[in-house]
């Protein structure tokens, strides 16, 4: 009988489902049209506008379809018919597979295509993308439609859901930003499953409660409990987050022989922009293999001073990568003596690839990175190497201009873009190829795969701070 | 066919039901009387799996209500004047979707005969529907698969006396093969097809038997005396819903036998003239019992 409802649903429903459809291949249109680098601003925006609107129909659509057999009120006509709740259940996800998320899979493999992807590629990456919007999207769709009794209680649950995300986020900037996960170097993956899990795992135990049972208030509070846990996750405490990718990924062993030095040779630091009073401690990574590179997520610094004064510098997030370069940057007033502790929270990355890419239309594969070409993506940055790819980049990392790595894991055909100045010097600009307003003619794209995360302590006795001082 | 024992249901601060009991004998055509918020649908709710109960049980062909399965849904035809039928489907729709639930249950040749007799626009929308076609649609979607209990909850309210006659006769083709279970106000339009009445109030049943019990215990009783009627002190507990005009006194008795009524009335008044009795309607029934419950509550 499920295909027999799912008829019934698509007779009453399939106006939403056709218009969050359309919504999506007018998406799809526009950023194909719109390609790597976006050259008329409105039509961007129109197609991020369109692409969030699209969002919320597909949602409403799946809630409507629910909808049609209410659940929660002792109204509803088939609560009082040889319907086997199991069917009704079961017609409902059809419903969003079929008559929801089937025609958007049509659109995702034509943008793939679009972007110059063969068929396989496309669709085997449409249907990946399908299955997670099924379970992140589809599911909870169907539970929020299944909990409530009409589309204006379903409003006030979307409502009360984005709310918390809003306050989980407020929360998040109130706290002090470096005790966050989501600031740590491939373990940004911790909060966007936190609350994607929340999600799919409170539509679960929703619907179960709900389609087995017929327990309303219950299946709301455990699917509101358990949405709840989900976001806090994306409160996870670094450390904490750090442990969890550790157990998740056991150390190789690579990393052993890695440690941090204080480069007490080093020379003075250039003239730089510095922040208030800086010090730029030089330090010296020890013990890299040839083709691997160190980035520092997080660092905890204490000084100690001659008196026994304990001061626990701030340490600047746009500061944290550069460890390889060789400066550790404290910003601090104290001009006598200080004993140096530090923690450093290291992520391991080796090489996976070398790829020029060259200034003009023509596109350059680049492994892991799917395919590049070098073009403005705005006035603001300049040129930057735009790139496409079919389906997620397994782990491959690259630089982002915001002085950060960052995880590739393309779920539709969006582009991807490698910022100028590349401050982790990932990629590397030759100084000959900067001929015009600072614009390569060819950038060398360094692709990396993570090989470990590990934590290292440096001490450094006797320092003083004023030494290492940028001057100029 | 249906047995509720102790059923209690509490909604916040407010008791809707305080210990019910329902017994609808199979074959019966059973009328759960009672005035508004006595808790005549949420008995049905309960007794139909709709809602849970806060204590107590009921039991459905057997079954226990919380329990009722397909199996059982396939032959219980049930409407409600609340009921959320498919806006969006035509009554045709409707019933071709509703088909294939019942198998070989649903009788399509009873399927075009009601749609004929009860006049349905079958490519109207159900949202387009009034009130009246919407009930006479709910009914043939109940009837069609020849239930063997049919429950109406409140079938009747806001339909047009035409339309009742439509629905009454649709229900009445049923009822010598379908026990019937139904709530009503309007109790002109189901005396004529009940076996059994029950009679809720403030969440408890006053009494429930036949009706043909009924209509032998309960007379219009009226009594003119010799000088101004006045209410008795201590009047027997089974005379109801008394009331005086000049040297008319008017009561219902609740527990009428012909042979000894004379000597109970002149017991307790003087002078008696007159004794008139009359057979009631079970809506003079209803009215009168209510009325006394409602002074009853009132003083307790």
């Amino acid at each position: 009988m499920i295909w027999h409802i799912f008829r019934k649903d698509l007779r009453m429903s399939w106006k939403p489902a056709l218009g969050a459809a359309v919504l999506q291949w007018i998406a799809t249109a526009l950023i194909v049209r719109l390609g790597i680098f976006p050259a008329n601003r409105t039509l961007e925006q129109v197609h991020s506008l369109v692409r969030v609107t699209a969002g919320l129909a597909t949602f409403l659509a799946a809630i409507v379809a629910v909808q049609n057999d209410v659940l929660t009120l002792p109204t509803g006509d088939w609560l009082m018919r040889p319907i086997r709740h199991r069917d009704m259940l079961l017609a409902k996800i059809l419903f969003f597979i079929a008559a929801v998320q089937l025609p958007i899979l049509i659109g995702c493999v034509a943008e793939g295509m679009g972007f110059g992807f063969g068929f396989g590629d496309s669709f085997g990456t449409a249907l990946w993308q399908a299955a997670m919007m099924t379970l992140g999207m589809g599911i909870p769709a169907v539970a929020l439609g299944a909990m409530t009794a009409n589309l204006v209680e379903a409003i006030v649950f979307v409502i009360s859901v984005v709310a918390i995300a809003v306050g989980q986020s407020w929360l998040a900037e109130t706290l002090d930003s470096s005790s966050r996960s989501g600031l740590l170097f491939n373990l940004d993956w911790i909060e966007g499953a936190g609350l994607t899990g929340g999600m799919f795992v409170g539509g679960t135990i929703a619907l179960w409660v709900l389609y087995r049972w017929r327990k309303v208030a219950q299946a709301r509070y455990a699917s509101a409990a358990i949405f709840i846990v989900g976001a806090a996750i994306g409160l996870l405490p670094w450390k904490s987050a750090f442990a969890v990718q550790g157990w998740i990924t056991p150390p190789s062993g690579a990393a052993r022989n890695i440690r941090l030095e204080f480069d007490a040779a080093a020379r003075n630091p250039r003239a730089v922009a510095a922040f208030g009073d800086t010090a730029d401690v030089p330090v010296r990574v020890a013990g890299l293999e040839a083709g691997t590179a160190v980035r520092a997520d997080l660092i905890e610094v204490t000084l100690t001073g001659a008196d026994g004064s304990v001061e626990h510098p701030q340490i600047r997030p746009s500061q944290l990568s550069k460890v390889g370069r060789g400066a550790l940057r404290i910003v601090s007033g104290a001009s006598s003596p200080v004993t140096v502790k530090a923690d450093y929270w290291l992520t391991l990355v080796r090489e996976a690839g070398h790829q020029w890419v060259e200034t003009g239309d023509r596109e350059t594969p680049v492994p892991g990175l799917g395919r590049c070409r070098i073009g403005v993506m705005s006035e603001n940055w300049g040129e930057t190497v735009g790139c496409v790819s079919a389906g997620p980049a397994n782990g491959v990392c690259y630089s982002l201009g915001d002085d950060r790595f960052s995880s590739v894991f393309c779920q539709n055909y969006g582009p991807s873009w490698l910022w100028f100045p590349d401050w982790d010097e990932l990629s590397r600009i030759p100084s000959g190829a900067i001929p015009i307003r600072g614009i390569p003619r060819r950038v060398d794209v360094t692709t990396y795969k993570i090989v470990e995360h590990f934590v290292r302590h440096l001490e450094i006795p006797d320092v003083r701070l004023d030494n290492w001082r940028p001057k100029g | 066919m249906i047995r509720a024992e102790n059923l209690v249901k509490r909604f916040r601060g407010h008791d809707a039901l305080r210990g019910l009991n329902v017994n609808v004998p199979e074959g019966s055509a059973y009328a759960l009387i009672g005035s508004n918020g006595a808790g005549k649908t949420t008995a049905i709710r309960i007794m139909m799996n709709l809602s849970e109960s806060s204590d107590g049980r009921a039991t459905v062909m057997g079954v226990d209500s919380r329990a009722l399965s397909p199996r059982e849904l396939s032959r219980i035809g049930f409407v409600a004047e609340s009921q959320r039928m498919p806006k969006a489907l035509t009554v045709r729709q409707y019933l071709d979707y509703l088909r294939p639930f019942y198998g070989k249950a649903w009788d399509r040749g009873l399927e075009s005969s009601l749609v004929k007799n009860m006049r349905l626009p079958e490519d109207r929308r159900i949202g387009e529907l009034s009130h009246g076609m919407r009930m006479k649609s709910g009914l043939v979607c109940a009837l069609a698969f020849r239930p063997r209990l049919l429950v109406l909850d409140e079938p009747l309210s806001g339909l047009d006396p035409l339309i009742r006659d439509e629905f009454m006769q649709g229900i009445s083709e049923q009822a010598g093969e379908t026990t019937i279970l139904i709530s009503s106000h309007e109790m002109n339009e189901v005396e004529g097809l009940i076996s059994h009445v029950g009679f809720i109030e403030d969440g408890r049943m006053l009494f429930e038997e036949p009706m043909s019990g009924l209509a032998s215990r309960f007379r219009q009783v009226c009594v003119t005396l010799a000088r101004e009627a006045v209410r008795p002190a201590a009047a027997p507990g089974d005379w109801v819903d008394l009331r005086t005009a000049g040297n008319v006194l008017t009561f219902v008795d609740t527990r009428f036998s012909e042979s000894g009524l004379g000597e109970r009335i002149r017991a307790v008044f003087d002078e008696v003239r007159e004794i008139d009795t009359e057979p009631m309607s079970l809506r003079s029934i209803f009215t009168a019992m209510a009325r006394h419950a409602a002074v009853v509550g009132g003083e307790s």
